[in-house]
């Protein structure tokens, strides 16, 4: 079980590691490219269409991978205090509850997702990119198998974590 | 039962029993499916999880979020610190007038309340102790004051208010301005009393060469704002490409003055992108109920079932007002707007308010629940740094958070005032 633990842990630790570094690549992109865009426009009085795409579809990747570790590190904004005055026991049940739905929803749109992404998205092409809409479309699915992966590992790691214990 | 009643209690039922804001909407938006028999089309899932943050106008979120967090790193804080303490530390309680107005001129280069607190607190709370201020007034201080950085330009959630609601994020920034000024000066109002009757102390008064010595150095940081707003209100850029402009601006300093490490960029980024984490994951799981709700009219029933109690706007603005402050009290300011917005602006706008002053008051109004307990997140950090627990901060807060609401009333009821300056520039 220790190893487990063990082992799980760092899984977790390195996909973060992976996920903040593809994350920071992306924002850094969407930085460059708009900023040479405003400079290509005033300077050289031209500008390029697939500026917006690019950078907009950096953006919708690079927030929907960085959900997991915000996940793993339980801050995605939740309201407690009601929960918190029940007994330990009510706790953990509802917070069983809370992981179990999450995963159920995390499901329904990974499984959506892809094929969304494959189906329709595989059919449509971007407007001035002109890659089809798969990769973009995958966004969502990937980013929740990523959250799925997380929690799962989380578990693993630390077991349930009920409001009041959180802060120890 | 009625679909909008449905999703009312799905949605408060998940939130109360501790789900995430962001997976409440999203399982809410599933449940819904369900009820409607829309199973067949749970493609609305990833699909509306994507366009809910396909947009160019919500990027200068992260751009201003990262230009921020990247001007904190390269110590400019402590320029426009030493500025406002030329300008105004020789009145009485003169450091926590210097916080106040310190606040204001950190507002033009942030958006968000949280790291305005975090930054002028880490100068100012100590510096606040030393000279003799009770340590639960100077967090108290700092907290109250940083909730004008999101009001005066740029705001992150003016961002977020303007693309879903399609209110231009231009004229919600300057229409930011006097209500944030309001803010300033009624602060200090409170400030000057409480400082009179503890005695607290003035600092020295600064000759008219320190002064312009002080504001030449905090030029860089002075700076920014004026090549954001003007570069948007002169139309050389959009908002999202201002606030990339700033972002290489504030590299740019950051490389001038040698503040800026590799290390401190990387940090920056990280930081902005573990926020966008959470704030597009909430995003773009009210895009799949905001659909739905949309696609049965819910907004339509809810702002009839409530226009049906009330048409009078006063009273109406009044009601949704005590409903905001109760919220913010609650939950984080991001996830709140985006939550409430997509009911609530469709219903004042039909009593007949302005869009853009609706926006203002939803902004100025949650910024307060910043500082409100149980959940204040201004609180907890002003807190964090001074090393005290929360209750006395609170105790000493409380005058502040009165006359803020004070403050908000003139913003709901004098709407003159607040689109004073958008129809100068033409956009009201």
């Amino acid at each position: 079980m220790a190893t487990l633990r063990k082992s799980a842990e760092k899984i977790s630790d390195c996909l973060e590691f992976l996920t903040v570094l593809l994350a920071v690549a992306l924002a850094v992109v969407m930085v460059i490219v708009v900023n040479v865009n405003v400079f290509f426009r005033y300077v050289l009085q031209e500008s390029f269409q697939w500026v917006e795409e690019l950078s907009v579809y950096s953006m919708i990747w690079m927030g929907l991978l960085c959900a997991s570790i915000v996940y793993k590190r339980q801050e995605h904004p939740t309201i407690d205090v009601f929960v918190a005055s029940l007994p330990v026991g009510w706790q953990v049940a509802i917070k069983w509850l809370i992981e179990i739905t999450i995963a159920g929803f995390l499901i329904a749109v990974i499984y959506h997702g892809v094929s969304y992404a494959f189906e329709s998205g595989g059919k449509r092409f971007t407007n001035s990119l002109g890659i089809t809409l798969t990769l973009p479309y995958m966004a969502p699915p990937v980013g929740c198998a990523l959250i799925l992966l997380q929690q799962v590992l989380t578990l693993i790691v630390r077991g349930i974590q009920i409001p009041g214990r959180r802060e120890e | 039962m009625s679909s909008a009643l449905f999703v009312v209690l799905v949605l408060l039922g998940l939130i109360v029993l501790g789900f995430p804001i962001s997976f409440s909407l999203g399982i809410t938006g599933l449940a819904l499916l369900y009820k409607l028999d829309m199973v067949f089309m749970m493609e609305i899932l990833p699909q509306r999880m994507f366009s809910g943050i396909n947009s160019f106008v919500i990027m200068a979120m992260p751009f201003f979020m990262l230009a921020g967090s990247i001007m904190n790193r390269t110590g400019i804080t402590t320029s426009l610190v030493g500025l406002a303490e030329a300008c105004i530390g020789w009145v009485r309680g003169g450091l926590a007038h210097v916080n106040i107005v310190g606040s204001i001129l950190f507002a033009g280069l942030t958006g968000s309340a949280v790291a305005d607190t975090a930054a002028l607190g880490s100068v100012l709370i100590p510096a606040m102790k030393k000279a003799g201020y009770a340590k639960e007034f100077a967090a108290a201080v700092t907290a109250a004051s940083s909730v004008i950085g999101p009001i005066i330009p740029p705001s992150i959630i003016m961002v977020i208010y303007g693309s879903l609601m399609n209110v231009s994020i231009a004229g919600l920034f300057v229409a930011g301005i006097l209500p944030g000024l309001l803010f300033g000066v009624t602060l200090m109002g409170v400030t000057y009393v409480v400082a009179k009757k503890r005695n607290y102390p003035k600092q020295e008064r600064f000759s008219a060469s320190e002064l312009g010595d002080r504001f030449v150095r905090s030029l860089p940081a002075l700076m920014m704002p004026i090549i954001i707003l003007g570069g948007i209100l002169g139309g050389v850029f959009t908002p999202t490409e201002a606030a990339a402009v700033a972002v290489l601006y504030a590299i740019a300093i950051g490389c001038l003055f040698k503040r800026l490490s590799l290390e401190d960029l990387w940090l920056a980024l990280k930081e902005t992108v573990l926020s966008q984490g959470m704030i597009l994951m909430i995003l773009s799981c009210a895009g799949i109920l905001s659909w739905l709700m949309a696609s049965e009219k819910i907004p339509d029933q809810i702002a009839a079932a409530i226009l049906s109690v009330t048409e009078n706007r006063y009273v109406l603005l009044f009601l949704i007002n005590v409903v905001l402050l109760v919220v913010g009290m609650f939950m984080d300011i991001t996830a709140a707007l985006i939550m409430l917005a997509a009911i609530m602006a469709p219903l004042a706008i039909e009593a007949g308010v302005d869009p853009l002053h609706f926006g203002i008051i939803m902004v100025t109004n949650l910024n307060i629940g910043l500082i409100t307990p149980p959940l204040g997140a201004c609180l907890f950090v002003a807190s964090g740094i001074a090393r005290i627990p929360l209750r006395p901060i609170v105790r000493e807060i409380l005058p502040f958070v009165l006359a803020e609401i004070a403050v908000l009333f003139v913003v709901i009821y004098f709407e003159d005032m607040v689109l004073f300056l958008p129809r100068l520039f033409g956009y009201a």
